[in-house]
């Protein structure tokens, strides 16, 4: 984790240094011709891929009364159309494997993390925004979260299908390359959810021990207001190596970008859940332009 | 502009940094744990009426003897020695760190009734030469017939899913011709409760109930859930339906029990033996604790068709029967002698 941090100093550092350069006239009608390029092609298709880490914190009270912590790495794909946006996120689907090794205890066990979200989106442009536009919309989210102590001995887990609020501002940066900064927030408005019942193994969980899905969808609760508090907020920013030209070449249909990602979760289940989560994400996105 | 950018960047990082904190519910002392431990088996444990065990007597006598400043080993002593009047297998705590563990009523009995069985002693005395032997989680599923007689027998060591499985409806269709069945459930360390199932349809005649399970669903001493009837009714390719003598003792642990319950509702079998140990409950998940121990609890309750509960009696027999250590060291199974008497 402290790498991470040192490399997100560094890159701010960068890109300080990028945005600190004076624009002269020549640069600005590059800019502008650039700017006219863009105008001209119509962007159809973003692909994205993003890896992380993320330093997790949680307290399951079915899984136990002491806090977990530990770095879980994690990878999302997306695909962005019009107002249409798809995003797969999971750390390592293997639970056999331990993919997170938590640190503070004598206790080493695995979470298994999944969200699919598909959200539509509308966008305005404000003038109190100082040329940002903001987008607001909704997404479906799917979340799957799994947590194993040696085989079982102890685990948890959190399913939950639900409707989202999201809000996302972006700000197109002016200067030689191109560059974006977007702060996505997002909060549940319900769910129906799956948790451990009250005494964590019953009968239900006995007799379906090989049927894992089983255990996991049913038996949902609809949990809204202060039974789900779920605010994700994702500031991240787009740098654009190559500038537009003829968007012929690989290059300058690729966009790098950083995110830092912070996430409170809890759920008032009979047994609460509480975690908190902050992750730092490089990715890449893909431009197919029509 | 770009400044404010950086700017954002560095507060956001902060911001999140800061956030970053969860309440723990159980702190690293003695005392915190004591109250946790005490706690939790007081909103959870499903036998405490059964077993005629008062909790919160519990707490008044060993409370006291806890403070912060105790030793570990102290600590260990409280807790063991409170989780040994449940006298439950299935209630047990473990050291991480030594390895050390403990199951309460494990230590007296349980130890002494081990003793009083000894496999190696009927495969060798007993037992017909051409036995054979299956894997059940790495002890021997044994089947045979009695040497010199036309009975069959069978022993359980646990239910775990293994090979045996897999062979049990062979080994039914193998001891068919016989005249009658040892079902030996002796020494069974149990298993999975659904492996039980399987195994006592093999030897169901008629579909009967044969108990009923609650679990824990709220934390005040009578907060159970519905109860789930389970019946024993016929299962596999044939049953043993011919006159079958079900032997334990009170090593006859967990799914060994839930075994017996199912054996019980049957006109056509006679169980015979000792009590068994009384841990029929599922325990839930392991409960892990910040000094690196970790320790488990059932919660759930096990009622027959009459509403009374085998917890903390155990399954009775229907002819009581103990071997003597001494007899069996000198290679005499009483109980399994008395078995074959019946079925001759």
């Amino acid at each position: 984790m402290k790498r991470y941090l040192l490399l997100l100093v560094i890159v701010c550092c960068v890109s300080h240094t990028l945005c600190g350069q004076t624009e002269d006239t020549k640069s600005k009608k590059k800019r502008k011709k650039n700017q006219e390029r863009i105008a001209m092609a119509i962007l159809k298709h973003r692909f994205s891929f993003k890896a992380g880490l993320f330093n997790e914190r949680l307290v399951d009270e079915t899984f136990s009364g002491i806090l977990f912590q530990g770095v879980l790495p994690k990878y999302t794909l997306g695909y962005k159309h019009k107002k249409l946006r798809i995003e797969l996120q999971s750390s390592t689907p293997n639970l056999d494997k331990t993919n997170i090794d938590f640190d503070n205890t004598f206790f080493p066990s695995t979470l298994l993390d999944a969200h699919l979200k598909i959200g539509l989106s509308k966008t305005f442009e404000l003038d109190f925004t100082y040329g940002a536009k903001l987008n607001l919309g909704g997404q479906l989210h799917s979340q799957l979260m799994v947590l194993n102590y040696d085989n079982f001995d102890s685990g948890s887990w959190l399913t939950a299908q639900r409707l989202d609020v999201t809000a996302r501002l972006e700000k197109h940066l002016r200067t030689r390359k191109e560059q974006w900064v977007h702060l996505d927030v997002s909060y549940p408005l319900f769910a129906l959810a799956s948790r451990p019942a009250y005494a964590g193994i019953d009968n239900f969980l006995v007799e379906n021990s090989d049927d894992i899905l089983k255990i996991l969808y049913s038996r949902n609760d609809f949990y809204s207001g202060i039974g789900l508090v779920n605010p994700e907020l994702t500031l991240t920013y787009f740098y654009k190596p190559v500038n537009y030209h003829d968007y012929t070449t690989f290059a300058e249909k690729l966009m790098l970008h950083l995110s830092l990602h912070y996430e409170y979760l809890y759920i008032n289940s009979v047994k609460p859940l509480s975690r908190n989560s902050f992750g730092i994400e490089l990715g890449l996105t893909y431009l197919w332009f029509k | 502009m770009k400044k404010s950018i950086i700017l954002t960047f560095t507060a956001s990082l902060l911001l999140m940094m800061a956030c970053l904190k969860n309440k723990e519910l159980v702190e690293d002392t003695p005392t915190s744990i004591f109250e946790y431990v005490w706690n939790d088996f007081d909103q959870h444990y499903g036998g405490f009426e059964q077993r005629n065990v008062d909790w919160d007597a519990v707490y008044t006598q060993f409370a006291p003897r806890v403070n912060d400043n105790i030793s570990d080993i102290e600590l260990w002593n409280v807790l063991t020695e409170m989780m040994d009047l449940l006298d439950d297998q299935h209630v047990a705590i473990t050291d991480t760190k030594t390895g050390k563990g403990f199951a309460s009523g494990k230590l007296n009995d349980e130890l002494l009734a081990e003793r009083e069985f000894d496999l190696e002693l009927i495969k060798t005395s007993y037992l017909a030469e051409d036995y054979q032997t299956l894997d059940s989680d790495g002890e021997d599923f044994v089947y045979g017939t009695i040497e010199g007689e036309n009975i069959g027998y069978i022993h359980f060591p646990n239910f775990e899913e293994d090979v045996w499985q897999l062979e049990f409806d062979n080994v039914i269709a193998e001891l068919s011709t016989t005249d009658g069945l040892i079902v030996d459930d002796r020494n069974n360390g149990g298993g999975i409760p659904l492996s039980a199932r399987f195994a006592s349809g093999r030897f169901a005649q008629t579909k009967e109930l044969a108990f009923n399970v609650q679990s824990k669903n709220g934390p005040g001493p009578n907060d159970f859930d519905e109860k789930s009837p389970y019946y024993m009714e016929p299962q596999g390719a044939q049953q043993y339906t011919k006159p079958i003598v079900a032997l334990c003792n009170h090593s006859t642990v967990s799914a060994g029990e839930e075994f017996l319950l199912y054996l019980k509702t049957q006109e056509h079998i006679q169980i015979v033996g000792d009590s068994t140990s009384n841990a029929l409950a599922t325990p839930t998940f392991k409960r892990m604790l910040p000094n690196a121990w970790h320790y488990q609890l059932p919660t759930q309750l096990y009622t027959v068709a009459d509403g009374s509960s085998p917890e903390g009696i155990g399954i009775v027999p229907d002819v009581y029967l103990r071997n003597d250590t001494l007899n069996v060291q000198a290679g005499l199974d009483e109980v399994l002698e008395f078995g074959v008497e019946l079925l001759k």
